[in-house]
């Protein structure tokens, strides 16, 4: 079975994170790595990756709370699953994260099922945690800041430079 | 001179609505992208440029709202931006990122629409600190991980 890396991202800003890093990944690794990517449905593929597995968006921001709950629990239940068919067709190694709000459910799987987790905190973070970067951090086994003015913030973590 | 205005993927109506009324903008030739249906009556009005970072360099000036993505695009360009942070999302995470731009001088911060007509007029010749970053530097090291986990 083909091993691989597991690319988790958004729109916007963190695919557009997500998109260096993966470059600079395939650059480092000196030949391209075997990438898949787990993205909200909507998420262009990217030339990056293998393939895009797709799930419902994690948390919608203009709806009232109780509904966006719902929609956590749906997505999370998602996640899981296309973890499981995830681990039949490839040996995941590693899952990593440049933040949108899914990397929670997905880390949280991950750390279930025994797949080892990145997390990058976003380059926007300069002065306060994300709201994933703040869940994150206690699941992440390893966690990289963009930003140097976050060290005091994320002590832990690991100092990456910016994307 | 020639002005683009985005807004990225979300829409930022009150921004759009403060770039149809101003003053300082009818006299300059102005391109807007827009989000999710917005709509412009006074300019130029596109949802997708098929080469955003040719209509970066064509720009004299660039009104961005303070999303990630085109801010660093930008600053890594070296454009003249006047950065919006879009205040009507839930999440604040565009506050952040404009007051770094705004702390470094890399460009001009409009935190009050309503004075967007005078701070367009200082970004006009406002003199920007050039950007520095320092590069990301941890693939290597996330690489030989990823091996030592295969």
């Amino acid at each position: 079975m083909d091993s691989a890396v597991l690319v988790i991202y958004g729109v916007g800003g963190h695919k557009e994170e997500a998109e260096r890093l993966m470059d600079k990944l395939h650059q480092a690794n000196g030949k391209p790595l075997k990438l898949i990517a787990l993205c909200e449905e909507g998420v262009k593929p990217s030339a990056n990756v293998l393939e895009t597995w797709y799930v419902p968006e994690f948390r919608k921001k203009d709806v009232r709370p109780l509904l966006s709950l719902f929609d956590m629990l749906r997505c999370s239940v998602c996640v899981l699953r296309q973890l499981l068919k995830l681990r039949r067709q490839y040996r995941v190694s590693l899952a990593i994260s440049t933040g949108p709000g899914l990397a929670i459910p997905a880390f949280f799987w991950c750390k279930i099922i025994g797949i080892k987790t990145l997390f990058v905190e976003s380059w926007c973070r300069f002065y306060q945690r994300s709201f994933s970067g703040n869940v994150c951090r206690f699941m992440a086994d390893r966690f990289y800041y963009q930003n140097k003015s976050m060290q005091s913030l994320y002590p832990k973590g690991r100092w990456s430079g910016r994307l | 001179m020639n002005i683009l205005v985005t807004v990225g993927t979300t829409r930022f109506d009150s921004l759009i609505t403060a770039v149809e009324t101003s003053q300082f903008l009818q006299s300059h030739e102005v391109t807007v992208q827009c989000a999710n249906g917005q709509k412009s009556k006074n300019f130029d009005c596109t949802e997708f440029i098929e080469d955003i970072d040719a209509a970066y360099q064509q720009a004299d000036l660039i009104v961005t709202h303070a999303g990630a993505g085109s801010v660093f695009r930008l600053l890594e360009a070296g454009q003249r931006i006047l950065v919006v942070p879009n205040l009507e999302r839930e999440d604040d995470h565009q506050k952040e990122l404009a007051q770094f731009v705004d702390d470094s001088q890399y460009g001009l911060v409009c935190y009050d629409l309503a004075r967007l007509d005078e701070t367009l007029h200082k970004a006009a010749t406002f003199s920007a600190e050039p950007y520095k970053k320092t590069e990301f530097h941890a693939a290597q090291e996330i690489v030989e991980w990823i091996k030592e986990l295969d």
